[in-house]
């Protein structure tokens, strides 16, 4: 679509009469063209009242017990330590080191300034996933009991899997701490968890079936 | 970070409480002009409350709380269309007919409107548009980032949002 | 001189003694479970219509070869002695019915099945496993190994880490799930599929049943599909960091793109569903 036809359709796509090939021309040309941006914002500018509209509007009935209610005790308060085996700390935390210098290259928005990447202690996990942390270190604690069983090629290609899987972890957890509350990014970052699991869950299997 | 804020992350309630009383105003005027309604606003208030207390954990005092409050004030509301529209996974269609229909049957001629009473009218793709754009002063390639719709659309809607406003006003 | 001209002749002697040849056979159910244990070796098992297990191969003299069961149920392999230090390995080449249960399991040996038509369970820590035909039901996993599962089944399930998996002709439900591998479907023509990874490739080609459902989740992996260009489904693409792009001609004709895409194709009917934190996604027509 060429500018001038957008602007002769300016009222049509106000009605909301466009047909939908139109419609997708319209918001196409729309995203790349600046001219036509900037006409339109001049066409129809920022409204009179708007810098009048109240920021804060306090609700009318007291919100707060309904939220008190649905407010779960802190994750962090009574959460059981969490050990791991020496081996499998000493990949997270060679992991983490690797991962936060990276993390900054990942995220949609702008780094700020002083970025570390966020760790997975406990006090820093949302409730459902204090589970998923928890059930992990568990089944970790298994397979490190069972390293003896296993060849040390086949333990080399699980710790490397495991970080992958680390690092996956890591990269969402962030993305989400950064855009707080975003449904997809929570989806993503249970998945993960969820993959992880059952990575651990295998390998530790197949450790003691072996 | 503040004291409060690092007292409600290690589960302080009334710590929590007082951020509550001191950011309730702010997140509840987005929260009745998004969804331009009264009633889904004290809901969506309260889940977004609700889920700022799970959510605590991860903040790091990188923003000020009011931003990260904000922003997950705005995803919550973004994950709340989605989910209620099971099949119209996209949060707000750019083109139905029969909502713009409506919104200008609200928007007659003859009925004295305030600017909220008109904002609440707009077609909800419009209306979030312009929330962001006019009133809460994000760019259209955030709005868009956040939204889910593309760049040219956050152009367009907010273009439709001045139109219907003015048209609804000036009588 | 002596002993050096001994120790030469005694040195092949020993490697030749050090094998065993297997020639086994035993009765056995047509529909019998059959555990098969070979941690070091290749492993083939073949169907056949016989009511019998035939085991022929070759197996290092350390090796405790074993063999028993009647009826319904049987096992047999080969596991090294505690100890053993023996770098040869040996192979087992397994005829079982047709209609058998059968069950391998292997550390870093390969596995091969081929022609059986009942529920097939494989494993294989770090050697890679292929399975042909048209069974009823197939598990495989592996930590590190390839996948390869060829031929219409109505249930698969395979799950590696480090290889990768590729799966031709699948109908039916399919899950498939590695971490760094590449998951290839080809000729797929399935009623459901789900397919996980975190940094591999997904490369999916063919069509999906009418209502099926077809769902992708990736963190790094870049998902291409391959669709009929008139499948009637509903597409909901999205990647956090990534891009998707969509090209089914269409009246429109121009390829959409966007971080999340939600848009009906041909009216809808199938699902196909793909979540990638910074992978991109692409839909092309056939």
């Amino acid at each position: 679509m060429r500018c001038l036809e957008l602007r002769a359709l300016l009222d049509a796509y106000a009605r909301g009469s466009l047909a939908p090939a139109e419609l997708a021309a319209f918001e196409d040309h729309l995203a790349t063209c600046a001219e036509c941006a900037a006409w339109l914002d001049a066409t129809e500018p920022v409204l009179e009242g708007v810098p009048t509209l109240r920021r804060s509007v306090e609700p009318e009935a007291d919100l707060w017990p309904g939220i008190q209610a649905r407010l779960a005790p802190r994750a962090g308060l009574g959460l059981r330590r969490v050990t791991l085996p020496g081996w499998l700390l000493a990949a997270a935390a060679l992991l983490l080191i690797a991962v936060s210098s990276g993390i900054t290259a990942v995220l949609v928005r702008a780094p700020r300034p002083g970025t570390a990447s966020l760790p997975l202690s406990a006090s820093t996990l949302s409730p459902l996933e204090a589970q998923y942390a928890s059930a992990a270190s568990e089944l970790s604690a298994e397979l490190g009991r069972a390293r003896t069983r296993l060849a040390p090629a086949t333990l080399a290609i699980i710790e490397r899997n495991l970080a992958v899987l680390d690092s996956a972890l890591a990269e969402t957890r962030q993305a989400l701490a950064n855009d707080p509350g975003n449904a997809a990014l929570e989806r993503l970052v249970i998945a993960t968890w969820q993959q992880k699991m059952d990575f651990l869950r295998r390998a530790a299997a197949l450790s003691g079936a072996g | 970070m503040s004291e409060l804020v690092e007292r409600a992350q290690r589960g302080d309630e009334e710590a929590f409480n007082a951020l509550y009383r001191a950011h309730v105003g702010r997140v509840h005027a987005l929260c009745l002009r998004l969804s331009g309604d009264a009633h889904a606003a004290g809901e969506l208030t309260q889940d977004v409350f609700v889920r700022a207390w799970e959510a605590l954990p991860s903040f790091r005092g990188e923003s000020a709380f009011a931003s990260w409050l904000f922003r997950l004030a705005m995803n919550v509301f973004l994950g709340k269309r989605r989910a209620t529209g099971r099949r119209e996974r996209r949060v707000f269609s750019t083109e139905d007919p029969a909502l713009l229909e409506q919104a200008r049957e609200r928007l007659q001629p003859g009925v004295r409107l305030d600017l909220e009473q008109a904002i609440a009218a707009l077609p909800e793709g419009a209306r979030a548009v312009f929330v962001l754009h006019d009133v809460e002063g994000y760019q259209h390639g955030e709005i868009a980032r956040m939204t889910g719709i593309a760049e040219g659309t956050s152009k367009a809607q907010l273009f439709r949002a001045r139109r219907l406003l003015r048209e609804a006003l000036a009588r | 001189m002596r002993r050096l001209l001994l120790l030469l002749l005694w040195l092949p002697a020993a490697s030749l003694v050090a094998q065993q040849k297997l020639d086994r056979r035993i009765a056995i159910a047509s529909d019998a479970t059959i555990r098969i244990t070979n941690l070091s070796g290749a492993t083939r098992v073949l169907g056949w219509d016989r009511d019998s297990i035939a085991v022929s191969g070759s197996a290092p003299l350390k090796a405790g070869f074993f063999i028993g069961g009647a009826g319904r149920m049987a096992k047999l392999g080969m596991e090294p002695e505690e100890g053993a230090r023996d770098s040869t390995s040996g192979y087992l080449d397994v005829r079982v019915p047709r209609h058998a249960r059968v069950w391998v399991r292997s550390a870093s040996g390969a596995i091969d099945v081929q022609a059986l038509q009942g529920e097939v369970d494989v494993v294989s820590v770090g050697g890679s496993i292929r399975v042909t035909g048209s069974m009823r039901v197939v598990t495989a996993e592996s930590i590190d190994g390839d996948i390869e599962i060829i031929g219409p089944m109505p249930l698969v399930r395979v799950k590696t880490g480090g290889g990768r998996i590729l799966l031709r002709q699948p109908s039916g439900d399919v899950m498939g799930s590695t971490v760094t591998g590449a998951i290839i479907v080809t000729e797929a023509e399935v009623r459901g599929a789900r397919l996980e990874t975190v940094s591999g490739p997904v490369s999916y080609g063919g069509t999906i049943d009418g209502h099926g459902t077809l769902n992708i989740q990736t963190h790094s992996g870049d998902v291409e599909l391959q669709l009929p260009t008139l499948l009637g489904a509903e597409f909901d693409l999205e990647s956090t960091s990534g891009m998707a792009t969509v090209a089914l001609p269409a009246k429109s004709s121009q390829p959409r793109k966007g971080k999340t895409l939600f848009f009906a194709n041909a009216g809808g009917g199938a699902q196909v569903v793909v979540r990638s934190f910074k992978g991109h996604i692409s839909v092309f027509g056939q």
